[in-house]
C-alpha cells in the first residue's frame, strides 16, 4: 500500500543524509536555545540597563567577528557539501536514465486527459511462461501487451527491471482545452508535470514486482483527486526481478 | 465571537456521520468510468428491475441498457460500455454474462468481451439493513466501433448516466428515518462571513459608545464613522489594516476548517469537489493576501514612521487609497461564493486551466473571472504601499536616524517593500493576461495554438517567490526587536543582520524555479535554481544564530510577546529546514504537490510570519491603545495555540513522505485516515484558540493594565512618544542618539563594516 516510496529508491538514501543533517542542526540550535533561556532567564524585572539602553537613543552595537564567521563559514561548508549530493541526485535521476532510455528502453506513452490516463505501448512486454519460451503478457482483461496496444481503463503495465521510459502528454482531441496534470507514482518517488503541447518525460526502473498506487499531482480541475490509476509491474519470470 | 463558537458547533452537530451516505458516486474508483468521448444527451441510460422498495438480502435481477438512435451498433465490433456503482448490497454477474463483466474498483463494468452489446443482465443482492436509500448510479457508452484492432478510437461515442435511489422496506416511502440531512458547507461559510462582518459591526458600535457613553447618538456616531473612513493618519489607516486582516484571518481560518472536516476521513463527501477546490483555493488567497500582507501592512504602517521619527508618510492620501482597495479587493476574490460556486484555480493560478472559459466541469468555476480581477486590484494596492514606504524610509528619516541606526524592523519592512516593488510587476503582468484570456478571447496561455504552457508560471513565480520573502522578512524584523527588547540588550551583529536580510532579499529573486523542477522546465535552469536555492540557508542560519546570540548575557523577561518570538525561532527553523528537502531532484519527484510541501510552507507562513506577527500584536499593542493585552490570556492563547499548531501540521511531513497529493478533495488510501483525522482535531483547537486573542484584544482595550511610553525598555523612537502617540504623531521631528561613541569598534571591525562610529556628532540624549 501507498506507505512511501520503495526503499530501493534514491529517495531513502537521501532522506537518511538529510534527516541526519536536519538533526544535528536542530539538536544545535534548539538546545542552544533551551541552554539560553535557562542560563540567563531574568531573576526581577529591574536587572540593570546594559548597552546603554534608553529610549530615543541608538544602543551599543554588540559583534563578535568570530563566531559570525563561524556560523557563516561552517554552515556554507554544510551547504556546500548538501549542493554537492543534490547535483549528483540530480544527474542520477534527471540525466543518466534519459541518456541510457535514448539507448533501449520500454517505452510507454502516457496521455493524460480531464480525468483520467490512458496509456499506450509501442514495445512489447514479454514474459517467461511455465515452459520457459517468451509470450506476451496478457492482462486479466485479456489484453496483449504489445507493440500498437493501449490499456484505458487505468491499468499500466510495465515490466520488472527492465528500463521504463514515459513520454506524458496531454490529450488534445480538439474537443475540451488541455490543461496540466503530473503522473506521480510514490512507490518510485516519481513524477513530472503533463505539459499541454510538448512531452515531457520520465525514465525509471522499477525492481520490484506488485501493484502501486498511480496519482495525478498537478491540479486540474473538478476530479483531479479522482484520477486515479494502478501500475503493475510484471515479473518477467527470468529471475532478474525482486532483488533489490 | 461566541456566536461564531455556536455557527461552528451548530454544523458540526448537523454533521453527526462524516458522509451523509456511505459512499457517492465519486468516491468509488474512477469518477463513473473512464468512457471514450463526451457526455451526451442522445445516449439514454436505464436501469430495470429495480424494486419499489427493497428487502434486506435479496436478489433482484437487473438489466442494464444503452440506447442511442444516433450511434448504430457495429455488428460483431464495439457497441457501447457500462459502468454500475451501488452505495449498498453487492453485485454479480447475471446468467450468461459470467465472462462479459467483473468487479473493478468497488463497481461493476464490461471487459473487452463485454463491450460487443448495449444490454447487460446483472444480480444485485440487496445489503442486510433496510433502514436505509440504495443509490444505484450507472454510467452508459454508445460507441461506434470505429476502433480497429487495438486501436481504441473514441471518435463520435457518447456516454450518459442514470442514478435512481431505491429505498428499503423499512423506510417510509419517499424518505427515510436514518438519512440525515447534511449542512450545506457554502451556508456554513456565507453565515460564518455574514456574522464576522456583524459582529465586527456591533464592535464597532460598541467602541464607539465606550468612547463616550455620554455622546451615543447617530450624529456622533456617522461622524466617528466618517472619521474612520476618511483618515489619512498613518495611525489610523494602520488600524484599518489591522482590523480587515485580523477579520481576513478568521475567515481564511473558517474555509480551512470546513475543508479539513472533509479530509478527516478516507472517501468523505461532507464537501462536494466544487466545494473543497473552491475552498482551499480561497483560504490560501485569502491568508495570504487578505490577512498576512495586510497585517503586516498594519504594523508598517503603526510603526515605521514612529520609529523613523516621521510625522506621517510620504503619501498619506495615497496610503489610505491602498487600504481601502482591500475591501475592495476582497469582495470580488469572494464574489463567486455568494453564487455558490467560489473561484478553483488554487492561489498559484496555474495555467491553461485558470484560462480556459466555456460550459461544463472542465474549465474553471463562475467566481473566476471576477477573481482574477480582484487580485489585479491586489496588485495595484501593493505597488501603492510598496512604493510608499520606500519613499517614506528613503527620504523622511529623522536626524540621527541614519541607514545603519535604524531599528531593524524598519529595515525589515524597507527590503520587504522594495521586493514587493520589484517582483509585482511580473504578477501584474501575469493577472492582465490571465483576464484578458478569461474575457476577450486572447491566448496568451492557450497551448493550442502555440503558446508557452509554461509561460504562466515563470510570471507568477518570479513574483512567487519574492513575493513569500516579501511575508517572512518583516516577521524577522519583528523577532529582531522583540528578542533584542526581552533580553534587555541590543541586537547582536546589527550589521550583519541588515546584510543578511538584504541578501537574502536578493537572493530570492533567483530562486523561483524550485518551485518548478518537474514542470518541464529545462534541465539546466533546474540545477541552477537548485543551486541558488541551497545557498538562502546561509544567511538565513546567520540570523537564526545571531538571535540566539542576543540572549547571550541577557536578562531575559518572559512575556507573552517574547513567547511567540521565541516559538516563532524554532517553527521558522524548522520551517527552513523542511524547505531544504526540495532543492534535491531525487526527494523533489517525490515531495513535490504532496503534503510535505503543505508542512514546509505552514510552518514558514504561519509558524513564521503569523507568530511573529501574533508577537508584534502583543508587543505594539500597548502602544496603539495605551494598555497592555492581559498575560494570562496571552499565555494561553500560546501555550495552546503552539501546541495544537505543531499537532496540526508535523504530521504533515508523514503524509507527504507517504506520498499524499496535495489539493485532493479526498484519498481512497486507508492509511492516511489517522494522521488526517488527527489534523483536523488539531486544526480544530489551534482556529478556536485565535478566539483567546480575539477576547484579549476587545477586553483590555478600556480594561488593560495601562502603559507608559516605554512599558517594554525598548530603545526605538515609537518608544518615546506617548501611548497612544499624538495626531501628529510628533509635534517637533525628534533626534535619535547614539551611544556607540563610547563603545570602541576593533580595527578588524572597523575595516570590515566601515567606522562604527556614526560620524555624526550626537549628544546621548534623552526625552
Amino acid at each position: 500500500m501507498a506507505v512511501g516510496p520503495a526503499e530501493y529508491t534514491i529517495f531513502w538514501d537521501l532522506m537518511e543524509i538529510w534527516n541526519f543533517w536536519s538533526i544535528v542542526v536542530s539538536v544545535i540550535t534548539f538546545g542552544l536555545l533551551v541552554y539560553l533561556l535557562i542560563r540567563f532567564r531574568s531573576e526581577d524585572d529591574y536587572a540593570p540597563v546594559r548597552d546603554s539602553i534608553t529610549p530615543g537613543v541608538f544602543p551599543e552595537e554588540r559583534d563578535n567577528l568570530t563566531l559570525e564567521l563561524s556560523w557563516f563559514i561552517l554552515p556554507s561548508i554544510l551547504v556546500l557539501y548538501l549542493t554537492f549530493i543534490a547535483w549528483q541526485s540530480m544527474v542520477s535521476v534527471w540525466v543518466d536514465p534519459y541518456e541510457a532510455a535514448n539507448e533501449d528502453a520500454f517505452d510507454v506513452t502516457v496521455e493524460a486527459y480531464q480525468w483520467g490516463w490512458n496509456f499506450y505501448y509501442t514495445d512489447d512486454l514479454e514474459v517467461y511462461n511455465s515452459t520457459g519460451t517468451k509470450v506476451n503478457y496478457v492482462t486479466e482483461n485479456g489484453k496483449d501487451i504489445v507493440a500498437g496496444a493501449s490499456t484505458i481503463d487505468g491499468n499500466l503495465y510495465i515490466p520488472c527491471n527492465e528500463l521504463i521510459r514515459f513520454k506524458i502528454i496531454v490529450q488534445n482531441n480538439g474537443d475540451d482545452a488541455p490543461v496540466k496534470h503530473a503522473p506521480f507514482v510514490p512507490e518510485w518517488a516519481m513524477k513530472e508535470d503533463a505539459v499541454p503541447g510538448i512531452e515531457t518525460q520520465m525514465a525509471f526502473t522499477a525492481l520490484e514486482s506488485g501493484t502501486y498506487e498511480f496519482f495525478c499531482a498537478e491540479y486540474c480541475g473538478l476530479q483531479h483527486s479522482k484520477m486515479l490509476a494502478k501500475v503493475h509491474v510484471i515479473d518477467k519470470g527470468d529471475g532478474t526481478c525482486n532483488k533489490v | 465571537m461566541l456566536t461564531l463558537i455556536f455557527v461552528l458547533c451548530a454544523a458540526l452537530a448537523l454533521t453527526p456521520q462524516m458522509t451523509s451516505f456511505p459512499t457517492g458516486l465519486n468516491a468509488l474508483g474512477n469518477a463513473g468510468c473512464t468512457c471514450h468521448g463526451s457526455a451526451d444527451s442522445t445516449t439514454s441510460v436505464s436501469l430495470s428491475g429495480l424494486p419499489d422498495n427493497f428487502t434486506g438480502g435479496s436478489s433482484y435481477e437487473l438489466t442494464i441498457t444503452v440506447t442511442n438512435d444516433d450511434i448504430a451498433p457495429l455488428e460483431g465490433g464495439n457497441q457501447a460500455g457500462f459502468r454500475i456503482f451501488a452505495s449498498a448490497g453487492t453485485f454479480s454477474a447475471g446468467t450468461g454474462f459470467e465472462d462479459l463483466m467483473y468487479e473493478s474498483d468497488g463497481g461493476w463494468t464490461h471487459n473487452d468481451a463485454g463491450n460487443d452489446m448495449r444490454t447487460w443482465n446483472i444480480t444485485w443482492t440487496a445489503p442486510g439493513s433496510e433502514d436505509q436509500i440504495v443509490e444505484f448510479t450507472v454510467n452508459g457508452n454508445a460507441v461506434n466501433g470505429n476502433a480497429v484492432g487495438d486501436n481504441d478510437g473514441n471518435s463520435g461515442d457518447a456516454w450518459n448516466a442514470f442514478s435512481a435511489g431505491v429505498p428499503g422496506a423499512a423506510t417510509s416511502a419517499g424518505g427515510s428515518g436514518s438519512k440525515i440531512e447534511q449542512v450545506e458547507p457554502y451556508d456554513v461559510a456565507i453565515i460564518a462571513i455574514v456574522f464576522s462582518t456583524g459582529l465586527l459591526s456591533l464592535l464597532m458600535v460598541y467602541v464607539f459608545y465606550r468612547n463616550d457613553p455620554e455622546g451615543f447618538t447617530i450624529n456622533n456616531f456617522s461622524a466617528w464613522l466618517k472619521g474612520w473612513m476618511t483618515t489619512t493618519d498613518h495611525k489610523g489607516v494602520g488600524t484599518l489594516y489591522f482590523v480587515f486582516s485580523f477579520l481576513m484571518l478568521l475567515i481564511g481560518g473558517i474555509f480551512a476548517l470546513l475543508f479539513r472536516l472533509q479530509l478527516a476521513t478516507a472517501d468523505n463527501d461532507f464537501l462536494t469537489q466544487e466545494q473543497y477546490n473552491s475552498f482551499f483555493s480561497l483560504h490560501g488567497t485569502t491568508m495570504i493576501f487578505l490577512a498576512a500582507m495586510p497585517m503586516i501592512g498594519a504594523f508598517a504602517n503603526w510603526i515605521v514612521p514612529l520609529q523613523i521619527g516621521a510625522k506621517d508618510l510620504a503619501f498619506p492620501r495615497v496610503n489610505a487609497m491602498a487600504f481601502w482597495m482591500l475591501p475592495g479587493a476582497a469582495v470580488l476574490l469572494f464574489a463567486g461564493v455568494l453564487t455558490g460556486e467560489g473561484a478553483d484555480i488554487t492561489w498559484t493560478m496555474y495555467a491553461p486551466y485558470s484560462s480556459i472559459t466555456g460550459e461544463g466541469v472542465k474549465v474553471p468555476s463562475e467566481g473566476t473571472t471576477l477573481f482574477v480581477g480582484g487580485m489585479i486590484m491586489l496588485g495595484a494596492s501593493s505597488t501603492l504601499s510598496g512604493l510608499n514606504f520606500i519613499a517614506t524610509i528613503m527620504a523622511m528619516r529623522a536626524p540621527g536616524v541614519t541607514w545603519m541606526k535604524m531599528p531593524l524592523f524598519t529595515w525589515s519592512i524597507f527590503i520587504s517593500m522594495a521586493m514587493l516593488f520589484i517582483s509585482l510587476p511580473a504578477l501584474i503582468v501575469g493577472l492582465a493576461y490571465l483576464f484578458l484570456d478569461r474575457t476577450i478571447g486572447t491566448h496568451f496561455y492557450d497551448t493550442t495554438i502555440g503558446g508557452d504552457p509554461l509561460l504562466w508560471e515563470h510570471l507568477f513565480w518570479y513574483f512567487g517567490h519574492p513575493e513569500v520573502y516579501v511575508v517572512i522578512v518583516p516577521a524577522f524584523g519583528i523577532a529582531s526587536e522583540v528578542l533584542a527588547t526581552s533580553a534587555r540588550r541590543s541586537i547582536f551583529g546589527y550589521r550583519s543582520m541588515v546584510y543578511a536580510m538584504a541578501s537574502i532579499g536578493v537572493l530570492g529573486f533567483v530562486v523561483w524555479g524550485h518551485h518548478m523542477l518537474t514542470s518541464g522546465m529545462d534541465p539546466t535552469l533546474r540545477l541552477l535554481m537548485m543551486l541558488t536555492t541551497m545557498l538562502v540557508a546561509i544567511p538565513t542560519g546567520v540570523k537564526i544564530f545571531n538571535w540566539l546570540a542576543t540572549l547571550w548575557g541577557g536578562s531575559l523577561v518572559f512575556r507573552t510577546h517574547t513567547l511567540w518570538a521565541l516559538g516563532f525561532l524554532v517553527t521558522f527553523s524548522i520551517g527552513g529546514i523542511s524547505g531544504m528537502f526540495f532543492p534535491v531532484a531525487g526527494l523533489d519527484t517525490h515531495f513535490h504537490d504532496t503534503y510535505f510541501v503543505v508542512a514546509h510552507f505552514h510552518y514558514v507562513l504561519v509558524g513564521g510570519t503569523l507568530f511573529g506577527l501574533f508577537s508584534a500584536i502583543y508587543y505594539w499593542y500597548p502602544k496603539a491603545t495605551g494598555r497592555k493585552l492581559d498575560e494570562t490570556l496571552g499565555l494561553i492563547h500560546f501555550t495552546i495555540g503552539f501546541i495544537s499548531y505543531n499537532a496540526t501540521f508535523w504530521p504533515m511531513h508523514e503524509l507527504g513522505i507517504q506520498g499524499m497529493p496535495r489539493r485532493y478533495h479526498t484519498y481512497s488510501v486507508p492509511e492516511w485516515t489517522d494522521l488526517n483525522t488527527f489534523i483536523t482535531i488539531s486544526a480544530f483547537v489551534f482556529g478556536l484558540s485565535q478566539l483567546f486573542l480575539l477576547w484579549n484584544l476587545i477586553k483590555s482595550y478600556r480594561g488593560g493594565e495601562p502603559a507608559g511610553n516605554d512599558p517594554w525598555g525598548g530603545w526605538s523612537l515609537e518608544w518615546t512618544t506617548t501611548s497612544p502617540p499624538p495626531t501628529p504623531s510628533f509635534d517637533e521631528i525628534p533626534t535619535q542618539g547614539d551611544a556607540n561613541e563610547h563603545h570602541a569598534s576593533s580595527r578588524l571591525m572597523g575595516r570590515l563594516w566601515g567606522t562604527g562610529d556614526s560620524g555624526d556628532t550626537e549628544e546621548v540624549g534623552a526625552k
